[in-house]
């Protein structure tokens, strides 16, 4: 286990606004394979590959595209979740910067496979350089498409709007608010015909799938987990960056691989994004499919305080919770008050118990992922470091 | 349809396949509280109360289809604990203390019902008092989003929207503006949904108050639609025709003479048929009602260009007002300055057009104060009226006097019914009494006539979302119109804006009924047959239609 680049192999070899270095390390072949066989077929090798969104759900790609071609004839769409909004993540621009033209392959594929006559591209509003040089691919990308329509759309800040219904809807043209499921975009998505919505690197990772095989690829990777990952490494370490690791990689080998803790820091633990639970110090061998999350990785040292780091978690919660249901709306804002209360004075145990209650009912009754999964870092860091949240 | 069979705390019960658990809850008579659910909006999935427990998942009932075989918890101890959680917060962030619901709003009942004491947790002050008919109190919402689905999907206007970010998400306007400076249409809707007292009517309890001591000349008039309602504030059955008991409670409040809006609706009928009839022979129709003022703003907001479609005729109350500030006056030999004009109306809608500058005669407002249904239930209470003891009484003359095809105004269907009564007179010949086709909860409905030899079509729309269909599709030449009744709110002014909470389906059914009723039971069930419209043009506007008709009950309709 450890580094290995499949969807980063031509990251930094080739110039990511030239399609003809694409063209030259094989860009564009893997579209003309997919072209030369029945979508069933091409869906079939997604099915075998064992590829899982990388977006943080997780669902069984194959699955998704089969469910969308399904679908029959009517008008189909096909959305690229490029609003990468998780603290730490940068994952998905790296990919944008680096080589554009291979998620534009991977959006070409995913439309034939589907039946889709449009693909949406909805990049995060504060990548503007990725999102000119998506544009540039796009454009030189133009004899490949087939007849298919390609419109960017750009985030305008929201962090909810990379939930995949909330995104419908922003480019609906209405405010991000998640929509209730069923029914699944599969089904009615983007103006209620069904849409198939993947995140960046998911199909960055599909032309690779489709030259080499499903079976090739699902030989890659660890039990369940297919294949490898991009993960945004940053914190306390000497090379913070975007790597790639076969899922089965420890967290010790990720940060090993960056470098190391900065300076002869000691590590005191690692923070998958802000609604993943924290990795402390002494479980570092733990694989990088059992820490989860959405592509970051936040080392923390020995000198952060995780309260201080809490409450910004909170803070962001405080500021991104759509405001649509009330568990969710009402109880970041108790979340915040929790971690302000600890900066201030210190909590005792009453204020832990209230606190689990309020981390059970926004984890059972929340609308959408963000509320269900926004106590869960801090509960974890109050089970892990609580002695840094007592009255002091 | 396929029917199923699930199990709902133990005990199986069948439902049809597409339902959801909310849903099949409710037709068995099982409570799930649900504070953002509405039965004719899209689900919204909010609220997060109707929590219920499928096997150890927890899911929301309004959003959850009901399938074979399912087993609900609806009380289990889980979703009592979820749900009193989520009550709790929902307190915790309201403030109660100076809201107009009392008693009558579902959060606070929610509450007390759970023993969860109601606190005062003061955000920002966020009131709106800019528009003539409702008062919003937004900083006080629990954003269930029914005012803004209400305002988007049923009335397709769209002044409402939800806006800020994170934890102070709130209702609110475009940019914030007023809500008096939007699209809104006034026709409160968003009022009546409200769960709590967040948007409200925009009351005239105080100035009415003071008035009653001012020693002018109070005069009352009460619409169609409230002789139905209005015993609901009272905890009588939706659909309690209390007429004389409502004659009597007005008449308790100081009111030197009570009178009735019926009077004035006669009047709309006879002008209105004349105008529809003129313009039938001319070949320039459609002729589209008048006397819902939401449905005219509607017009003028969003279909501007077809404002001189709308009837010049002017609208029951401001004919009574008008006829009240002049004919009355002079009989009476009263300075028409010390007369005040109130209003009962089921509408929050008739505020705005009581403002209006063309409703003004010598620059007097024809009716002085609207109050709604709901504020006079809380102002005879305040007086201490005890609806039971209240003996029966009639309305004054000479205002006071109607037929039955008034009393149908209060339903959708009903003024277009009551003109079809008189236009088939003064044509000669006759179309009938009832028109069962234009009766009825449907959205859109029609009927075909006979008149001056040749068919004229008669369409009636209830919602201005149906109203808006019917216009594009009139726009698009898809459908030919005679005659277009529109009545902004479900159900025609019964279920007005300003009518008793809840209305509902039911309650709206109930309340058509007892109009329906009334109407049968009155010797005069013609307009133009009305013994005391006719001492009016004899002794006072002359001929129907004519020079001092057209001066006094029109005005004109332009961009």
């Amino acid at each position: 286990m450890g580094e290995k680049k499949i969807v980063s192999r031509n990251f930094n070899r080739i110039k990511p606004d030239s399609i003809n270095d694409y063209l030259e390390v094989g860009g564009y072949e893997a579209l003309k394979k997919a072209r030369s066989m029945k979508r069933e077929e091409v869906v079939e090798e997604i099915l075998k590959s064992g590829l899982r969104g990388r977006g943080g759900g997780g669902f069984p790609t194959g699955r998704k595209w089969k469910l969308v071609l399904q679908e029959g004839g009517k008008e189909k769409f096909v959305i690229v979740n490029g609003d990468e909004g998780e603290p730490g993540a940068f994952k998905d621009r790296e990919i944008l910067e680096k080589n554009p033209h291979l998620l534009v392959e991977g959006a070409f594929i995913a439309a034939y496979a589907v039946g889709a006559e449009k693909i949406f591209f909805y990049i995060r509003g504060e990548y503007p350089f990725a999102q000119k040089l998506l544009k540039k691919a796009v454009v030189d990308a133009g004899d490949y498409s087939n007849g298919i329509k390609i419109e960017i759309r750009s985030g305008a800040g929201s962090y909810i709007c990379g939930e995949e219904t909330a995104l419908l809807e922003s480019i609906e043209g209405k405010r991000g608010h998640p929509r209730v499921k069923p029914p699944f975009p599969t089904k009615k998505g983007l103006w209620e015909r069904p849409t198939l919505v993947n995140n960046a690197e998911t199909l960055a990772t599909v032309p690779e799938i489709v030259l080499e095989g499903g079976e090739w690829y699902s030989e890659i990777g660890n039990g369940e987990w297919k294949g490898t990952q991009l993960l945004s490494v940053n914190g306390a370490v000497e090379k913070p960056g975007v790597y790639e690791f076969e899922f089965g990689t420890s967290a010790e080998e990720v940060i090993e691989t960056a470098g190391g803790v900065r300076e002869e820091m000691g590590l005191k633990a690692v923070a998958p994004g802000a609604s993943s639970p924290l990795v402390p110090a002494r479980e570092l061998s733990k694989k990088i499919e059992e820490i989860g999350g959405s592509g970051a990785f936040i080392v923390l040292s020995e000198e952060e305080s995780i309260p201080e780091f809490c409450k910004s978690v909170a803070e962001f919660f405080f500021k991104e919770s759509c405001g649509k249901c009330v568990p969710c709306r009402l109880g970041v804002m108790r979340l915040l008050e929790f971690a302000e209360k600890r900066c201030e004075s210190g909590l005792n145990e009453i204020d832990f118990q209230d606190f689990l209650e309020l981390s059970r009912v926004m984890e059972a009754t929340s609308l959408c992922g963000l509320g269900k999964s926004a106590c869960v870092l801090m509960k974890s860091a109050l089970e892990l470091f609580k002695e840094e949240f007592l009255r002091s | 349809m396929q029917v199923i069979e699930l199990k709902i705390n133990g005990r199986s019960v069948l439902a049809e396949e597409g339902e959801t658990i909310l849903e099949v809850a409710r037709k068995n008579c099982v409570e799930i509280p649900a504070l953002c659910y509405l039965e004719d909006l899209s689900p919204w999935g909010a609220c997060r109360l109707c929590m219920v427990e499928l096997k150890g998942d927890i899911v929301a009932a309004c959003s959850t289809q009901a399938c074979n075989g399912m087993e609900v918890e609806t009380d289990s101890l889980r979703v009592r604990e979820l749900r009193r959680r989520i009550i709790e917060m929902l307190v915790s962030y309201h403030k109660c203390d100076v809201c107009k619901r009392i008693g009558k709003c579902e959060l606070e009942h929610l509450a007390r019902k759970h023993g969860i004491a109601v606190g005062e947790w003061v955000k920002e002050e966020r009131k709106d008092s800019s528009s003539p008919s409702i008062e919003m109190d937004l900083a006080n919402g629990i954003l269930c989003g029914k005012c803004v689905r209400v305002c988007e999907e049923r009335q397709t206007v769209g002044a409402l929207c939800v806006g800020g970010r994170g934890s102070w998400s709130k209702v609110s306007t475009a940019f914030e503006m007023p809500v008096s400076e939007t699209a809104c249409v006034d026709c409160g809707q968003c009022s009546l949904e409200c769960p709590t007292g967040a948007i409200s009517e925009k009351s005239c309890e105080k100035e009415v108050e003071d008035a009653l001591g001012s020693g002018k000349h109070m005069i009352v008039q009460a619409a169609p639609s409230i002789r139905v309602a209005i015993a609901e504030e009272f905890g009588f059955p939706p659909g309690t025709l209390s007429t004389k008991k409502m004659a009597a409670a007005l008449r308790r409040m100081g009111f030197a003479k009570v009178f009735d809006t019926d009077f004035g609706a006669d009047f709309t009928t006879v002008e209105e048929a004349h105008e529809f009839l003129e313009k039938l022979a001319q070949r320039k129709t459609p002729l589209f009602t008048s006397c819902c003022p939401a449905w005219v703003s509607f017009i003028e907001k969003f279909y501007p260009h077809l404002i001189e479609r709308v009837s010049s005729t002017k609208s029951p109350m401001e004919i009574f007002g008008t006829l009240a500030k002049t004919y009355y006056a002079k009989k009476m030999k009263l300075d028409p300055k010390q007369i005040i004009v109130v209003m009962i109306a089921p509408c929050t809608a008739k505020k705005h057009e009581a403002e209006r500058k063309e409703m003004k005669i010598d620059g007097m407002k024809a009716v002085d104060f609207v109050l709604t249904t709901r504020e006079l239930g809380r102002m005879l209470k305040r007086r201490g009226i005890d609806w039971n003891l209240l003996p029966e009484e009639e309305f004054d003359s000479p205002l006071g006097e109607s037929s039955g095809a008034a009393a149908v105004y209060g339903a959708s269907g009903g003024v277009a019914e009551a003109l079809l009564r008189t236009v088939s007179y003064i044509a000669g010949g006759d179309c009938g009494m009832e028109f069962q086709p234009l009766r009825g909860v449907n959205g859109i409905k029609e009927a075909t006539v006979q008149l001056m030899g040749r068919e004229a079509r008669v369409v009636v729309a209830q919602t201005l979302g149906n109203a808006r269909i019917i216009l594009d599709e009139f726009l698009e030449g898809k459908r030919s119109i005679d005659l277009l009744e529109v009545m902004a709110c479900p159900g025609g002014c019964l279920g007005g804006g300003g009518q008793p909470i809840p209305t509902n389906k039911e309650i709206r059914l109930k309340r058509a009924q007892a109009l329906y009723e009334q109407d049968r039971l009155l010797p005069v069930r013609k307009a133009h047959e009305n013994p005391a419209l006719k001492r009016v043009y004899w002794e006072f506007l002359g001929e129907q239609f004519g020079k001092k008709s057209k001066e006094l009950l029109h005005v004109e309709r332009k961009r």
